[in-house]
């Protein structure tokens, strides 16, 4: 059974959108536009004599001149006008542009992919490489007809012959984001979409509430080179746990949690005192060998012997022989955290320069786990920049077997990516704070609602793109580089002039 | 008894007004209700002072990029835009988030941290198409700047000899050369700034002694400086005499002085230069240029113990329709040395385009042995990179800084890049920035990585 699709407007009366609608005072409230304007832009609300504002998101731009039915041309006063919201190149950046995060908040709201015929671009990024260079190829309908009811997209965590096995209906999980970087009601909202869809979120570094009982299910929970919040009870609450050598977003540095975000409730779990910046060190002191590594996978499963157990790296020089290793110590999953990801606060120097693309490395462990010949005992998973549901079906084509995704559950919440979550008060928009006025602006259920809609969305996108490929599993997809084509300059010259 | 480098980092606003990225357009149907005043945690919208029942114009500078305001406002009164001074900032190098960045880091001292993840380019041409490794678990030692164990950003300059040989007394055989220890792979090289820029050499030198490294000095400017150990005196043959009598009259003699290479003359003056002092180290400028591999093996072989390679602002090869860049170059000269077995026998300085943190390990990581900074200091001083250099109407207000106000401005920034340093080779788990040098099995380069990925799996 699917989660329910529930419509889940955003919070603000203010919707951010790439074309203006402008109507000037020849305007005679004829009500022209509203008829001739499928879009529904423009409306007059029954018994008002005026017209309303125009819905400026609605419209579908500069290509709608060329239609029948443009309001600007069957204007009979002239009245409107069209133009390029000047606010839009102020939102968003290269990774996640503008169009993107619409797509996406829109998905959110509705369930639905993102129309081809609106104005968002939903394809590619404009980072100018990796997966905004990756593309499908632009194959003819499959031979056979294959019904939504025949594509499996679930994933099966576990693929070695000991531990739980657990399958979830969706390639995806949640990342870790701790109880102090995300708020409570985060929290909750994310392990509420965890739970409907029947896969996990993890809850980072740093313990986690009570609040978050009832879907312990459905929780990650992680031990982190600081060792906060981490318990004999907490990894017995659970049926999946992850070790977190590093991240992608600062792989090497560990974990930082600067003092205004600490909280005395964040500092309680992590046994801290408040208002202190916490550093998680990095490396795990007690692990300098694949040797010291399997001691701590064993040490975790004699506190809770059914326990998942997943190893997340990042992405070094050396990252294939670093998977070995985990296979080596008993994990079941690895997880590779590409240096694209998102953060609670780094410093900026780390996030472009340390450590491979997600685009590189997986390629490069696929390949060598499959001339290892434990390609089947290992599942891969990988994150760190993936944005799109077509950025999960390229990296699984690259060879991953799934997905875990951070940022763009953020962005179904209405994250704007400013950037800010890491000092003062957290998040502006109530998303990554743990302030208690701001993180009012977020209702869990809300939240849920929007997560589970995005979802939706996206496994409308992936079931028409593997049916498309002739394909009836992701499990089929995987590694399956030669459906892919790496678009060449001519393609960026093309954004260029689309720009 | 041991002591800790440390750079004194304290703040430091620019005296003019910041660009700022942004700009809030309040239009004229705002109702002045006040409802962006409470959305905004930054306190951009305050009411006017003057006249409470009036909004005052918002203030940019704080502005966060949140949306917040845009989106509560019941008039939609509220837009905001990029500010056009933000975008014609810098240049295509120089690009205008550098730009702020260096604003940023010699403003605090400190290293710019942000939530949210990258938001920039995949890759693309010169640094940005390198990527530093880090060491994921098998690692002796390292916890960052905040951490426990030392890490050694020192270099020398100078040369190192190829072996050592005692005699029959066990004793040394051979007379070691001199060499210089300097605690950060970095000097100030502002030979290429304008010639307006001369009023600020005094900070240069004030900055580079605090910082116990070196700042090029023009021969004029030796009289009157009183930090003579932290000055590279730049010669030619044309302007020897001058330096000469200058340490003659006042009997002073710095540790290092810099000559342009003339093919010629550069040979005669440097060997009468270490007649008459044997302990002066000798650096020998030249461009970037096709061929310069030749040339540098060439005066190593005879005997050059300090190198200094320049390239243009922007990092590329000088003299040539078809400029390598930065990059490619280093690695290219590195290379040549190490294959005639010669490459400790001298030090290489590298210089152009070193416009952020990052580059100084990337650059390192190429084969350099340190870094010259030279527009990097104009723009942590507040220069915009506007071309239009006019002493008497900077737009950025050069001409009104204080030297103390300049050298902590490049404290600061030698500060912030620093720490960004030690992040770096923390990260890849070195301890020592000598080590550094060359290791280019310890980074990711682009066009390598997308061969070996892409190439088999498809065409183009």
């Amino acid at each position: 059974m699917l989660p329910e699709i529930k419509n889940a407007p955003e919070r603000f009366k203010n919707q951010l959108a790439k074309y203006l609608v402008l109507r000037n005072p020849q305007c005679i409230n004829c009500g022209t536009c509203a008829v001739v304007c499928p879009y529904q832009v423009h409306q007059r609300p029954a018994g008002y004599k005026r017209m309303s504002q125009p819905v400026h998101e609605r419209c579908i731009g500069f290509r709608c001149l060329k239609n029948d039915f443009c309001c600007v041309h069957h204007c009979p006063r002239q009245a409107l006008k069209l133009e390029l919201n000047p606010l839009w190149e102020t939102l968003g950046d290269a990774r996640w542009p503008a169009d993107l995060l619409k797509a996406t908040w829109l998905q959110a709201e509705t369930g639905e992919p993102t129309s081809s015929g609106l104005a968002y671009n939903y394809q590619t990024g404009q980072s100018g490489g990796g997966f905004d260079r990756l593309q499908f190829k632009n194959t003819d309908s499959s031979p056979v007809k294959i019904n939504d009811n025949q594509v499996d997209t679930s994933l099966q965590l576990n693929k070695r012959p000991f531990g739980p096995k657990i399958t979830i209906p969706i390639p995806v999980y949640g990342g870790g984001m701790s109880f102090g970087s995300i708020g409570l009601a985060t929290m909750l909202a994310r392990a509420k979409a965890a739970q409907a869809w029947g896969t996990f979120i993890s809850t980072g570094e740093g313990g986690y509430p009570e609040e978050l009982a009832p879907y312990d299910n459905h929780i990650i929970t992680q031990v982190a080179t600081g060792l906060f919040g981490v318990s004999e009870r907490s990894l017995q609450r659970v049926r999946f746990m992850e070790f977190k050598y590093a991240q992608g977003a600062k792989p090497g540095l560990g974990g930082h949690l600067l003092g205004d975000k600490n909280t005395p409730s964040v500092a309680k779990f992590r046994e801290a005192v408040p208002g202190t910046s916490l550093f998680s060190p990095f490396p795990f002191h007690s692990v300098y060998s694949v040797e010291d590594h399997k001691k701590h996978v064993d040490w975790i499963k004699a506190i809770n012997p059914n326990i998942l157990v997943s190893v997340k790296v990042s992405t070094p020089t050396d990252i294939d022989m670093v998977t070995v290793g985990s296979y080596y110590a008993g994990a079941h999953i690895v997880h590779l955290d590409g240096a694209y990801g998102g953060t609670g606060a780094a410093p900026e120097i780390a996030k472009k320069n340390i450590a491979m693309p997600i685009e590189y490395a997986v390629p490069k462990v696929h390949r060598f786990l499959c001339a290892e010949g434990i390609r089947d005992e290992i599942t891969l998973i990988a994150s760190g920049g993936i944005r799109t549901a077509l950025d999960v079906a390229k990296v699984i084509a690259l060879g991953a077997d799934g997905v875990v995704i951070g940022t763009a559950e953020l962005v179904a919440l209405g994250c704007v990516r400013c950037g800010n979550c890491e000092s003062g008060r957290g998040c502006p928009r109530g998303i990554a704070t743990t302030d208690p006025e701001l993180e009012k602006l977020i209702d869990a259920d809300w939240g849920a609602q929007r997560i589970i809609n995005m979802y939706r969305a996206w496994l409308k996108y992936w079931l028409q793109l593997l049916k498309k490929l002739g394909l009836t599993s992701f499990k089929e997809l995987r590694g399956r580089m030669d459906l892919l084509e790496y678009g060449t300059r001519e393609m960026e010259e093309e954004e260029k002039i689309q720009i | 008894m041991f002591e800790r480098y440390h750079i004194e980092t304290k703040p430091a606003p620019l005296l003019s007004p910041v660009v700022s990225k942004f700009k809030i357009i309040r239009q004229e149907n705002c109702i002045n209700c006040g409802c962006c005043l409470r959305s905004c945690i930054y306190d951009v919208h305050q009411r006017l002072t003057a006249d409470p029942r009036r909004m005052a114009d918002p203030e940019h500078h704080l502005c966060k990029n949140c949306f917040r305001c845009i989106q509560e406002c019941p008039a939609q009164a509220l837009t905001k835009i990029i500010n056009p001074d933000y975008r014609t900032l810098g240049n295509n190098y120089w690009r205008n988030e550098l730009i702020s960045r260096i604003w940023f880091e010699a403003e605090t001292g400190r290293i710019p941290v942000l939530g949210a993840g990258y938001r920039g380019k995949f890759g693309g041409a010169g640094f940005d198409g390198m990527w530093t490794d880090l060491s994921e678990i098998v690692r002796p030692t390292r916890d960052g700047i905040h951490g426990r164990e030392y890490i050694n950003t020192a270099v020398d300059l100078g040369k190192k000899l190829p072996r050592l040989s005692f005699n029959a007394e066990q004793t040394l055989d051979v007379t070691l050369p001199p060499i210089v220890e300097i605690p950060l792979p970095v000097i100030f090289n502002p030979v290429p700034l304008p010639e307006s820029f001369q009023p600020l050499q005094e900070s240069f030198i004030r900055a580079a002694s605090k910082l116990k490294t070196f700042a090029m000095t023009p021969i004029s400017f030796l009289a009157a400086t009183q930090n003579y150990n932290a000055v590279i005196p730049r010669l030619t043959s044309e302007t020897a005499e001058i330096f000469l009598s200058e340490c003659n009259r006042s009997n002073r003699l710095p540790l290092i002085v810099e000559l342009d290479y003339e093919p010629k003359n550069t040979a005669a003056l440097w060997s009468r230069l270490k007649k008459t002092w044997p302990n002066l180290i000798i650096s020998v400028r030249l461009p970037f240029q096709p061929g310069v591999e030749k040339t540098v093996v060439a005066l190593t072989q005879q005997g050059a113990e300090v190198i200094h390679l320049y390239a243009d602002q922007e990092g590329k090869e000088l003299n040539t329709s078809q400029p390598r860049f930065l990059k490619e170059l280093v690695r290219s000269v590195h290379l040549s040395l190490v294959e005639k077995s010669i490459r400790d026998e001298v030090t290489l300085i590298v210089s152009g385009g070193i416009a952020a943190a990052e580059h100084i390990p990337k650059i390192i990581i190429c084969g350099a042995d340190l870094v010259g900074l030279d527009f990097s200091l104009a723009v942590a001083l507040g220069c915009r990179m506007c071309v239009k250099c006019s002493w008497t109407d900077c737009p950025a207000r050069l001409n009104k800084i204080t030297t103390d106000w300049a050298t902590q401005r490049l404290l600061n920034l030698m500060g912030a890049w620093r720490d960004q340093l030690l992040e770096i080779m923390s990260a890849m788990g070195l301890r020592e920035v000598r080590r550094l040098r060359g290791e280019t099995g310890r980074a990711i380069f682009q066009e390598e990585m997308e061969k070996e990925i892409f190439s088999d799996k498809f065409s183009g």
